[in-house]
């Protein structure tokens, strides 16, 4: 039995599914990158208003649940889960070897400056796999 | 070149996007990206009545330490640790709260599956208490 894989795990500003309507969607990512300014003014705990997360699957089969969340690595080295960015589900259609999904989350807490990693945990029996990390800095302009 | 042969692409590049559809609102984005919201945060709330107030420190806090170690041995995936900031006491009652490591949906089920087991632990390591309410209380972010 194939093993699911994610291939890309990409955060972005923005994404656009291309229309029509279909299976085989062109997606648009705006605003790739791996560090978030900001302004001198913000006072953290902010947010990041919009996170979109493309994620290309390899091998999915069935209904599959996944989570995500944001983990911060302090500057002191210990690592802080922040948040649990969402629940959800992704039925792969049969036959489909790969699945294009675009997960867009609203409001991202930042608790500081630091870096991050935003990771894709799936559920099965009852455990959680993390499938794929994406990690981004958070910096404050001078 | 035979026209025959000519295969179309494997993904057609579909319709521009009109400007009144973009950003997040065309027929495909709502069907193609899935939004997720941020999964509550998870406490664990446990409440003791004290018929008569407790006249021996020594005991209550080994009553406390049995608790706790058993209550971890529970579950350890859950790894609930004690909220301190959120605990209270007066003289006749006492409020309990332990936080999972991780406030996930598989979270959410596991606590809600050990209530019954929490509420036994809680009624045989506190000897002259009465366990009032074993409780999941979940905090959406504000």
């Amino acid at each position: 039995m194939s093993r699911l894989v994610v291939q890309h795990w990409i955060a972005c500003l923005e994404s656009q599914a291309v229309p029509p309507v279909g299976v085989n969607n062109l997606y648009n990512l705006l605003g790739v990158g791996h560090v978030f300014a900001f302004a001198a003014d913000v006072e953290f705990p902010a947010v990041i208003p919009e996170l979109n997360m493309f994620a290309r699957f390899v091998n999915g089969t069935g209904v599959m649940q996944f989570e995500a969340e944001l983990v911060w690595f302090r500057p002191s080295g210990r690592v802080r889960s922040v948040e649990n960015l969402g629940f959800n589900q992704v039925t792969f259609r049969t036959g489909e070897f790969r699945r294009d999904v675009s997960f867009r989350y609203w409001n991202v807490p930042i608790a500081g400056v630091g870096e991050y990693a935003v990771r894709l945990c799936r559920h099965r029996r009852g455990r959680l796999r993390v499938l794929a990390n994406e990690y981004f800095s958070v910096e404050q302009q001078p | 070149m035979n026209g025959k042969n000519v295969r179309p692409p494997a993904r057609t590049l579909g319709t521009p996007i009109r400007p009144d559809l973009s950003r997040g609102s065309s027929e495909a984005d709502g069907v193609n990206i899935i939004e997720a919201q941020p999964l509550p945060r998870l406490w664990l709330h446990i409440t003791l009545a004290f018929a008569v107030p407790a006249s021996d420190p020594g005991r209550v806090a080994l009553a406390a330490a049995t608790f706790i170690a058993k209550l971890h041995a529970l579950d350890r995936l859950l790894r609930l640790t004690v909220e301190p900031d959120r605990c209270s006491a007066t003289d006749d009652e006492a409020l309990l709260v332990f936080v999972p490591r991780r406030w996930g949906a598989l979270e959410a089920e596991r606590l809600d599956e050990i209530k019954p087991q929490v509420r036994d632990l809680a009624s045989a390591a506190f000897g002259g208490a009465e366990v009032k309410t074993v409780e999941v209380v979940k905090e959406h972010r504000a």
